[in-house]
C-alpha cells in the first residue's frame, strides 16, 4: 500500500498534528482577531 | 505562514507518524514480506510515486492537497531513511523535528513580511542539515 498501513501510533500521530494546527494558529488567530475587534469596539 | 508556527503536540504527532513509518510501515513489513530494509524502502517509494501521477483524479481539491502531502511526506521520509540507515531512526527524527522548527523559528522573527520572505525562507531550508 502507498503509505505501508497506517498503523494505530501513525493515525494518533496524525490526529495530534491536526489538534496542534487547530489549536495553534486557527484557534489563536480567530481569538487575536476577535480581541482586537472587541479592542476596536 | 510556513507552517503557522509549530507547537509540541504538532511535533509530537509528526514524530509518532515518522516513527510508525519505521516500525510498522518498514521494520513489521518487511518482515512480514520477507524482505530487506532497502527492499522495502524502494518499493514503498516506487508504489508513492506511482499513485502522485493519479492523484488528480481526486476532485476536490482539499482532499487531493492533503493525500498528496502524507504521500510526499512519507516518500521523503522514507528518502533520508535510505540515505541515513534505520539503525538510528528517532535520533533521526528528532533532526527532522528540530529542521521543521528551523523553518519556523527563522521565519517569525526574521522573516515574516520580508520582500523576499518565502525564497530566502527556502534558501535557508537549502542549507539547512537533517
Amino acid at each position: 500500500m502507498p503509505l505501508c498501513g497506517f498503523n494505530e501510533q501513525m493515525l494518533n500521530g496524525l490526529e495530534l498534528f491536526h489538534e496542534g494546527l487547530a489549536s495553534n494558529k486557527i484557534i489563536d488567530r480567530f481569538n487575536n482577531n476577535k480581541l482586537e475587534e472587541l479592542e476596536r469596539d | 505562514m510556513p507552517i503557522c508556527g509549530f507547537n509540541k503536540k504538532m511535533l509530537e504527532g509528526l514524530t509518532a507518524l515518522s516513527q510508525g513509518l519505521v516500525e510498522h510501515g518498514l521494520k513489521y513489513r518487511c518482515e512480514k514480506n520477507g524482505e530487506t530494509i532497502e527492499q522495502g524502502i524502494k518499493r514503498e517509494i516506487s508504489d508513492m510515486s506511482r499513485l502522485i501521477p493519479e492523484l488528480h483524479r481526486i476532485d476536490d481539491t482539499a482532499k487531493r492537497i492533503l493525500t498528496e502531502g502524507i504521500v510526499k511526506y512519507a516518500q521523503g521520509f522514507y528518502l533520508i531513511m535510505r540515505k541515513k540507515g534505520i539503525e538510528n531512526y528517532k535520533e533521526v527524527t528528532g533532526k527532522i523535528m528540530d529542521y521543521f522548527y528551523f523553518m519556523d523559528d527563522k521565519f517569525y522573527p526574521e522573516l515574516e513580511s520580508q520582500p523576499d520572505d518565502m525564497k530566502d525562507l527556502a534558501k535557508l531550508l537549502d542549507k539547512k542539515e537533517i
